[in-house]
């Protein structure tokens, strides 16, 4: 079975509403993206978070997704976790995006939404 | 051999519903590129503080594509504030779509998003579509 790695994107949401640009790099020695998946410390909060994302400059969720069309809760088995759809070069390239926060009343900030990436193919 | 997978291209279009019973018009386009929509997933956005937790039918939305020339979608849309434990799956669709033509419909809703003291909540609807597009213009957009 080829090599999986698995990539975690960490993106700082200070408060309610807030809208935080991120970019990161791909690791070089894997060749593919086979699946994303995301998570927010308390799923309370995910409804109405949007993630807009590109992946070498080619829009893969265009403005407005919802974070919910990538996110399960611990009951979902992890590998099943994972949005299997996006299948894009790795190879080192950038995963740039734009994550915005739902405002969901009751919610504790600042907190951390963290997008998962499964890279294979190792080179 | 083994076709290498490609991921589909995703579009949504918006709209918002601000009354009760509201009738709203839908009327849009996607990029001529694509070829084809093999997926819908309806979703109300944002966190609603409704009355109960779940609202099985909110609406009724209607769909024709290809500039009325063909109607594979009529159906209602839900609503749950409830985290969701999977992730949506699109419902099967197998629709062509013939370059520069619009989407267009309606959606109706059922009076049925209310809060505690049975006002009504405004809210936003995505219709999300999954589609393919041309072979050579899948990469490098």
């Amino acid at each position: 079975m080829a090599d999986i790695k698995y990539q975690i994107i960490k993106i700082p949401v200070a408060a309610a509403g807030e809208s935080v640009k991120f970019s990161a790099d791909t690791d070089k020695l894997f060749s593919k993206i086979t699946g994303l998946s995301a998570s927010l410390p308390d799923e309370k909060a995910i409804p109405g978070c949007t993630l807009e994302l590109k992946i070498a400059d080619k829009e893969i969720f265009p403005e407005e997704w919802e974070l919910k069309m990538i996110t399960c809760n611990q009951s979902v088995t992890p590998n099943d976790r994972f949005f299997a759809s996006v299948q894009e070069e790795a190879h080192g390239n950038r995963v740039d995006g734009r994550f915005t926060d739902g405002s969901v009343p009751g919610i504790t900030y600042p907190y951390l939404a963290k997008i998962y990436l499964r890279l294979e193919g190792k080179i | 051999m083994e076709a290498a997978a490609t991921t589909p291209v995703w579009k949504i279009i918006q709209f918002d519903v601000t009354e009760p019973y509201d009738i709203v018009c839908i009327d849009g386009k996607l990029p001529a590129h694509l070829t084809k929509c093999k997926g819908i997933y309806f979703s109300i956005k944002n966190y609603l503080d409704t009355a109960i937790s779940e609202i099985p039918e909110a609406g009724e939305i209607s769909l024709l594509f290809n500039s009325r020339k063909t109607h594979p979608v009529h159906d209602t849309i839900g609503y749950s504030k409830v985290p969701t434990v999977k992730r949506p799956v699109f419902k099967k669709l197998s629709q062509m779509l013939l370059p520069n033509q619009t989407i267009t419909g309606f959606y109706l809703d059922y009076g049925k998003v209310l809060d505690r003291r049975g006002h009504f909540l405004p809210y936003t609807v995505n219709i999300y579509f999954e589609c393919e597009c041309f072979k050579e213009m899948n990469h490098g957009q």
